[in-house]
Protein backbone atom coordinates (compact mmCIF):
# COMPACT_ATOMS: atom_id res chain seq x y z
CA UNK A 1 0.00 0.00 0.00
CA UNK A 2 3.05 2.35 0.28
CA UNK A 3 3.76 1.73 -3.14
CA UNK A 4 0.39 3.16 -3.70
CA UNK A 5 1.08 6.71 -2.02
CA UNK A 6 4.26 7.48 -4.37
CA UNK A 7 3.38 9.87 -6.64
CA UNK A 8 3.31 8.65 -10.77
CA UNK A 9 6.49 10.45 -12.26
CA UNK A 10 5.48 13.56 -14.20
CA UNK A 11 5.36 13.06 -18.46
CA UNK A 12 8.66 15.03 -18.86
CA UNK A 13 10.83 12.38 -16.79
CA UNK A 14 13.83 11.74 -18.22
CA UNK A 15 12.92 8.55 -19.81
CA UNK A 16 16.35 6.58 -19.42
CA UNK A 17 15.73 7.26 -15.52
CA UNK A 18 12.10 5.81 -16.01
CA UNK A 19 13.45 2.63 -17.51
CA UNK A 20 15.89 2.35 -14.83
CA UNK A 21 12.63 2.37 -12.05
CA UNK A 22 10.86 0.35 -14.29
CA UNK A 23 13.62 -2.75 -14.61
CA UNK A 24 13.20 -2.18 -10.34
CA UNK A 25 9.93 -2.83 -10.61
CA UNK A 26 8.51 0.39 -10.12
CA UNK A 27 4.98 0.28 -11.32
CA UNK A 28 4.76 3.88 -10.91
CA UNK A 29 7.46 4.82 -13.37
CA UNK A 30 6.01 2.29 -15.61
CA UNK A 31 2.94 4.60 -15.57
CA UNK A 32 4.78 7.48 -16.40
CA UNK A 33 6.69 5.34 -19.33
CA UNK A 34 3.30 4.45 -20.82
CA UNK A 35 1.98 8.00 -21.13
CA UNK A 36 5.02 8.83 -22.92
CA UNK A 37 4.73 6.06 -25.43
CA UNK A 38 1.44 4.82 -25.85
CA UNK A 39 1.06 7.91 -28.46
CA UNK A 40 3.47 6.12 -30.68
CA UNK A 41 2.27 2.15 -30.38
CA UNK A 42 -0.98 3.39 -30.24
CA UNK A 43 -0.73 5.30 -33.87
CA UNK A 44 1.43 2.28 -35.09
CA UNK A 45 -1.23 -0.38 -34.31
CA UNK A 46 -3.98 1.66 -35.65
CA UNK A 47 -2.41 1.96 -39.24
CA UNK A 48 -1.59 -1.52 -39.24
CA UNK A 49 -5.04 -3.38 -37.60
CA UNK A 50 -7.45 -0.89 -37.55
CA UNK A 51 -9.68 0.39 -34.35
CA UNK A 52 -11.47 -2.73 -33.68
CA UNK A 53 -8.91 -4.25 -30.97
CA UNK A 54 -6.73 -1.49 -31.01
CA UNK A 55 -6.99 -1.13 -26.84
CA UNK A 56 -6.13 -4.69 -26.36
CA UNK A 57 -3.58 -4.60 -27.97
CA UNK A 58 -1.76 -1.67 -26.91
CA UNK A 59 -2.24 -3.02 -23.72
CA UNK A 60 -0.51 -6.42 -24.92
CA UNK A 61 2.38 -4.23 -26.15
CA UNK A 62 3.36 -2.57 -22.96
CA UNK A 63 2.42 -5.80 -20.87
CA UNK A 64 5.36 -7.29 -23.09
CA UNK A 65 7.60 -4.59 -22.41
CA UNK A 66 6.82 -4.89 -18.42
CA UNK A 67 7.98 -8.50 -18.45
CA UNK A 68 10.48 -8.29 -20.97
CA UNK A 69 12.09 -4.36 -19.38
CA UNK A 70 14.78 -6.11 -17.31
CA UNK A 71 16.38 -7.80 -20.16
CA UNK A 72 16.58 -4.60 -22.09
CA UNK A 73 20.23 -3.60 -22.17
CA UNK A 74 20.36 -0.19 -22.84
CA UNK A 75 17.81 2.76 -22.49
CA UNK A 76 18.63 4.02 -25.33
CA UNK A 77 17.32 1.17 -27.76
CA UNK A 78 13.84 1.51 -25.84
CA UNK A 79 11.84 2.88 -28.60
CA UNK A 80 13.90 0.42 -31.23
CA UNK A 81 12.37 -2.28 -28.82
CA UNK A 82 8.97 -0.99 -28.25
CA UNK A 83 8.20 -0.78 -32.15
CA UNK A 84 9.72 -4.58 -32.37
CA UNK A 85 7.50 -5.66 -30.03
CA UNK A 86 4.45 -3.61 -31.52
CA UNK A 87 5.30 -5.17 -34.84
CA UNK A 88 5.33 -8.46 -32.88
CA UNK A 89 2.01 -7.80 -31.48
CA UNK A 90 0.21 -6.56 -34.56
CA UNK A 91 1.52 -9.63 -36.70
CA UNK A 92 0.38 -12.41 -33.93
CA UNK A 93 -3.05 -10.35 -34.17
CA UNK A 94 -3.00 -10.80 -37.96
CA UNK A 95 -2.13 -14.60 -37.40
CA UNK A 96 -4.89 -15.15 -35.08
CA UNK A 97 -7.20 -13.27 -37.29
CA UNK A 98 -6.24 -15.36 -40.41
CA UNK A 99 -3.47 -14.79 -43.56
CA UNK A 100 -5.55 -12.25 -44.91
CA UNK A 101 -5.51 -8.56 -43.58
CA UNK A 102 -8.27 -7.25 -41.36
CA UNK A 103 -11.33 -5.47 -43.22
CA UNK A 104 -11.97 -2.54 -42.20
CA UNK A 105 -14.60 -2.55 -39.84
CA UNK A 106 -17.63 -1.24 -39.39
CA UNK A 107 -16.30 0.05 -36.52
CA UNK A 108 -13.40 1.68 -38.21
CA UNK A 109 -15.49 3.17 -40.54
CA UNK A 110 -17.40 4.95 -37.70
CA UNK A 111 -14.01 6.31 -36.24
CA UNK A 112 -13.61 8.20 -39.47
CA UNK A 113 -16.83 8.74 -41.29
CA UNK A 114 -19.51 9.39 -38.75
CA UNK A 115 -19.72 12.85 -37.97
CA UNK A 116 -22.82 14.93 -38.36
CA UNK A 117 -22.81 17.22 -41.03
CA UNK A 118 -24.44 20.90 -39.53
CA UNK A 119 -23.67 23.11 -42.93
CA UNK A 120 -22.05 23.33 -45.99
CA UNK A 121 -18.75 25.22 -44.39
CA UNK A 122 -17.87 21.57 -43.62
CA UNK A 123 -17.32 20.20 -46.62
CA UNK A 124 -13.82 20.81 -46.46
CA UNK A 125 -13.53 17.93 -43.38
CA UNK A 126 -15.78 15.56 -45.30
CA UNK A 127 -13.44 15.77 -48.13
CA UNK A 128 -10.40 15.11 -45.57
CA UNK A 129 -11.56 12.03 -43.85
CA UNK A 130 -12.78 10.48 -47.07
CA UNK A 131 -8.67 11.25 -47.60
CA UNK A 132 -8.33 9.73 -44.77
CA UNK A 133 -10.70 6.78 -44.83
CA UNK A 134 -8.61 6.38 -48.77
CA UNK A 135 -5.44 6.30 -46.73
CA UNK A 136 -6.47 3.65 -44.46
CA UNK A 137 -7.56 1.33 -47.02
CA UNK A 138 -5.13 1.90 -49.21
CA UNK A 139 -2.91 0.72 -45.83
CA UNK A 140 -4.73 -2.25 -45.77
CA UNK A 141 -4.04 -3.08 -49.42
CA UNK A 142 -0.42 -3.32 -49.14
CA UNK A 143 1.26 -6.64 -48.14
CA UNK A 144 1.74 -6.80 -44.85
CA UNK A 145 5.69 -6.52 -44.88
CA UNK A 146 5.76 -3.64 -47.23
CA UNK A 147 3.02 -1.46 -45.01
CA UNK A 148 4.94 -1.72 -41.87
CA UNK A 149 7.77 -0.06 -43.75
CA UNK A 150 6.02 2.74 -45.28
CA UNK A 151 3.84 3.16 -41.83
CA UNK A 152 7.13 3.63 -39.80
CA UNK A 153 9.08 4.98 -42.63
CA UNK A 154 6.70 7.69 -43.91
CA UNK A 155 4.05 8.43 -41.43
CA UNK A 156 5.87 7.61 -38.21
CA UNK A 157 9.51 9.50 -39.74
CA UNK A 158 11.79 6.40 -38.66
CA UNK A 159 14.99 6.06 -40.45
CA UNK A 160 15.39 3.22 -43.04
CA UNK A 161 18.25 2.06 -40.36
CA UNK A 162 16.34 1.76 -37.38
CA UNK A 163 13.03 0.14 -39.39
CA UNK A 164 15.72 -2.61 -40.48
CA UNK A 165 16.95 -3.04 -36.87
CA UNK A 166 13.02 -3.23 -35.83
CA UNK A 167 12.21 -5.77 -38.79
CA UNK A 168 15.60 -7.57 -38.55
CA UNK A 169 16.09 -7.32 -42.37
CA UNK A 170 18.99 -5.48 -44.17
CA UNK A 171 18.38 -1.73 -44.92
CA UNK A 172 18.59 -2.91 -48.47
CA UNK A 173 15.32 -5.01 -48.41
CA UNK A 174 14.30 -1.92 -46.23
CA UNK A 175 14.78 0.23 -49.24
CA UNK A 176 12.95 -2.34 -51.35
CA UNK A 177 9.67 -2.97 -49.49
CA UNK A 178 9.39 0.80 -49.39
CA UNK A 179 9.62 1.25 -52.98
CA UNK A 180 7.01 -1.44 -53.62
CA UNK A 181 4.68 -0.16 -50.56
CA UNK A 182 4.54 3.88 -52.23
CA UNK A 183 4.49 2.57 -55.97
CA UNK A 184 1.46 0.47 -54.99
CA UNK A 185 -0.12 2.87 -52.67
CA UNK A 186 0.08 5.72 -54.81
CA UNK A 187 -1.84 3.55 -57.73
CA UNK A 188 -4.32 3.25 -55.00
CA UNK A 189 -4.99 6.20 -54.19
CA UNK A 190 -4.60 7.04 -58.02
CA UNK A 191 -7.40 4.82 -59.47
CA UNK A 192 -9.66 5.85 -56.31
CA UNK A 193 -9.53 9.36 -58.40
CA UNK A 194 -6.86 11.06 -55.91
CA UNK A 195 -4.69 13.53 -58.22
CA UNK A 196 -0.86 13.20 -56.34
CA UNK B 1 21.45 10.44 -49.19
CA UNK B 2 19.54 10.58 -52.64
CA UNK B 3 16.99 13.13 -52.19
CA UNK B 4 13.07 11.47 -53.28
CA UNK B 5 11.76 11.61 -56.60
CA UNK B 6 9.06 14.50 -56.58
CA UNK B 7 6.23 11.75 -56.83
CA UNK B 8 7.34 10.37 -53.61
CA UNK B 9 7.63 13.45 -51.85
CA UNK B 10 3.80 14.26 -53.33
CA UNK B 11 2.65 10.77 -51.77
CA UNK B 12 4.34 11.12 -48.37
CA UNK B 13 2.99 15.00 -48.28
CA UNK B 14 -0.44 13.50 -49.14
CA UNK B 15 -0.40 10.70 -46.53
CA UNK B 16 0.74 12.92 -43.63
CA UNK B 17 -1.84 15.26 -44.08
CA UNK B 18 -4.16 12.78 -44.19
CA UNK B 19 -2.88 9.89 -42.09
CA UNK B 20 -5.35 8.21 -40.62
CA UNK B 21 -5.73 9.56 -36.64
CA UNK B 22 -6.20 6.50 -33.95
CA UNK B 23 -9.11 7.27 -31.43
CA UNK B 24 -7.76 8.99 -28.02
CA UNK B 25 -6.78 6.85 -25.84
CA UNK B 26 -8.85 5.50 -23.03
CA UNK B 27 -8.50 5.63 -19.27
CA UNK B 28 -9.68 2.00 -18.82
CA UNK B 29 -7.32 1.11 -20.92
CA UNK B 30 -4.38 2.36 -18.59
CA UNK B 31 -6.14 1.22 -15.22
CA UNK B 32 -6.58 -2.33 -17.11
CA UNK B 33 -2.83 -2.48 -18.02
CA UNK B 34 -1.65 -1.50 -14.96
CA UNK B 35 -3.94 -3.77 -12.68
CA UNK B 36 -2.43 -6.71 -15.64
CA UNK B 37 1.01 -5.32 -14.70
CA UNK B 38 0.74 -5.80 -10.72
CA UNK B 39 -0.48 -9.26 -11.61
CA UNK B 40 2.36 -10.40 -14.32
CA UNK B 41 5.90 -10.38 -12.43
CA UNK B 42 9.08 -8.98 -14.66
CA UNK B 43 11.05 -11.70 -16.54
CA UNK B 44 14.20 -12.49 -14.56
CA UNK B 45 17.64 -10.99 -15.65
CA UNK B 46 19.32 -13.71 -18.41
CA UNK B 47 22.70 -13.57 -18.12
CA UNK B 48 25.30 -12.91 -20.85
CA UNK B 49 26.15 -15.76 -23.32
CA UNK B 50 29.59 -15.50 -22.18
CA UNK B 51 28.31 -16.02 -18.51
CA UNK B 52 26.73 -19.47 -19.49
CA UNK B 53 30.17 -20.62 -20.28
CA UNK B 54 30.97 -20.46 -16.82
CA UNK B 55 29.07 -24.12 -16.18
CA UNK B 56 30.76 -25.27 -18.57
CA UNK B 57 34.24 -26.27 -17.45
CA UNK B 58 32.64 -27.62 -13.89
CA UNK B 59 30.75 -29.61 -16.03
CA UNK B 60 33.52 -30.89 -17.88
CA UNK B 61 35.76 -31.96 -14.42
CA UNK B 62 32.76 -33.57 -13.40
CA UNK B 63 32.90 -35.52 -16.64
CA UNK B 64 36.23 -36.65 -16.81
CA UNK B 65 36.16 -37.56 -12.90
CA UNK B 66 33.30 -39.99 -14.52
CA UNK B 67 35.68 -40.90 -16.75
CA UNK B 68 38.44 -41.47 -14.71
CA UNK B 69 37.29 -44.87 -12.92
CA UNK B 70 36.63 -46.40 -16.58
CA UNK B 71 40.04 -45.29 -17.64
CA UNK B 72 41.92 -46.61 -14.55
CA UNK B 73 42.82 -50.25 -15.36
CA UNK B 74 44.50 -48.95 -18.65
CA UNK B 75 46.66 -46.45 -16.28
CA UNK B 76 49.65 -48.48 -16.62
CA UNK B 77 49.81 -48.89 -20.21
CA UNK B 78 51.48 -46.37 -22.12
CA UNK B 79 49.86 -43.63 -24.51
CA UNK B 80 49.92 -43.63 -27.84
CA UNK B 81 51.99 -41.14 -29.37
CA UNK B 82 51.75 -39.03 -32.47
CA UNK B 83 55.74 -39.54 -33.21
CA UNK B 84 56.74 -42.41 -35.51
CA UNK B 85 57.63 -44.96 -33.74
CA UNK B 86 61.12 -46.37 -34.27
CA UNK B 87 59.81 -49.27 -35.82
CA UNK B 88 58.61 -47.06 -38.74
CA UNK B 89 55.05 -47.68 -37.97
CA UNK B 90 52.53 -44.54 -38.48
CA UNK B 91 51.97 -42.76 -35.45
CA UNK B 92 48.61 -43.73 -33.50
CA UNK B 93 45.62 -41.73 -33.35
CA UNK B 94 45.70 -40.07 -29.68
CA UNK B 95 42.35 -41.23 -27.88
CA UNK B 96 42.68 -38.79 -25.33
CA UNK B 97 42.25 -35.69 -27.55
CA UNK B 98 39.16 -36.71 -29.77
CA UNK B 99 37.68 -37.78 -26.98
CA UNK B 100 37.55 -35.08 -24.90
CA UNK B 101 36.31 -32.82 -28.21
CA UNK B 102 33.21 -35.84 -28.53
CA UNK B 103 32.66 -34.99 -24.92
CA UNK B 104 32.48 -31.45 -25.32
CA UNK B 105 30.26 -31.58 -28.18
CA UNK B 106 28.25 -33.92 -26.14
CA UNK B 107 27.84 -31.75 -23.23
CA UNK B 108 27.47 -28.45 -25.25
CA UNK B 109 24.58 -30.61 -27.56
CA UNK B 110 22.64 -32.07 -24.71
CA UNK B 111 22.97 -29.41 -21.87
CA UNK B 112 23.10 -26.14 -24.08
CA UNK B 113 19.50 -26.74 -25.06
CA UNK B 114 18.37 -26.30 -21.87
CA UNK B 115 19.36 -23.29 -21.23
CA UNK B 116 17.18 -22.27 -24.20
CA UNK B 117 19.88 -21.25 -26.80
CA UNK B 118 18.71 -21.50 -30.32
CA UNK B 119 20.85 -20.92 -33.50
CA UNK B 120 19.56 -17.31 -33.53
CA UNK B 121 19.09 -16.41 -30.10
CA UNK B 122 17.18 -16.46 -27.00
CA UNK B 123 13.66 -17.61 -26.40
CA UNK B 124 11.33 -15.85 -23.67
CA UNK B 125 8.53 -17.37 -22.44
CA UNK B 126 6.35 -15.99 -25.03
CA UNK B 127 7.92 -17.36 -27.92
CA UNK B 128 9.16 -14.11 -29.34
CA UNK B 129 13.11 -14.46 -30.39
CA UNK B 130 14.73 -11.35 -29.16
CA UNK B 131 17.63 -10.09 -30.68
CA UNK B 132 21.35 -10.21 -28.61
CA UNK B 133 21.94 -7.12 -29.61
CA UNK B 134 19.08 -5.40 -27.88
CA UNK B 135 19.09 -7.83 -24.60
CA UNK B 136 21.25 -8.30 -21.60
CA UNK B 137 23.32 -6.32 -19.26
Amino acid sequence: MAEALQPVPPMTADPAWLIQRCRQGDTHAFRSLYRQSQGRVRSTLYQLCGATHLEDLVQEVFLRVWKGLPNLRTPDYFHTWLYRITWNVATDHRRHLGQNPPPISTQDQETTLDLPIKSPLQQPDLMRLHYQDLVQRGLASLPWEQGIVLVLHDLEDLPQKEIAQILEVPVGTVKSRLFHARRALRQYLEVQGVIL
Amino acid sequence: MIPSPPEDRRLVAFLKAHQPTPPEADDRTEHQLMARVTQHPQDGVRGDRRRSWAWLPGVMAAGLLLALPLGAPHLGRRSPSLLPTSSGEPPQHTASTTDLNGLSDFLWDSWGGLLGYGAYGLYSSEGQVYSSDLLFD
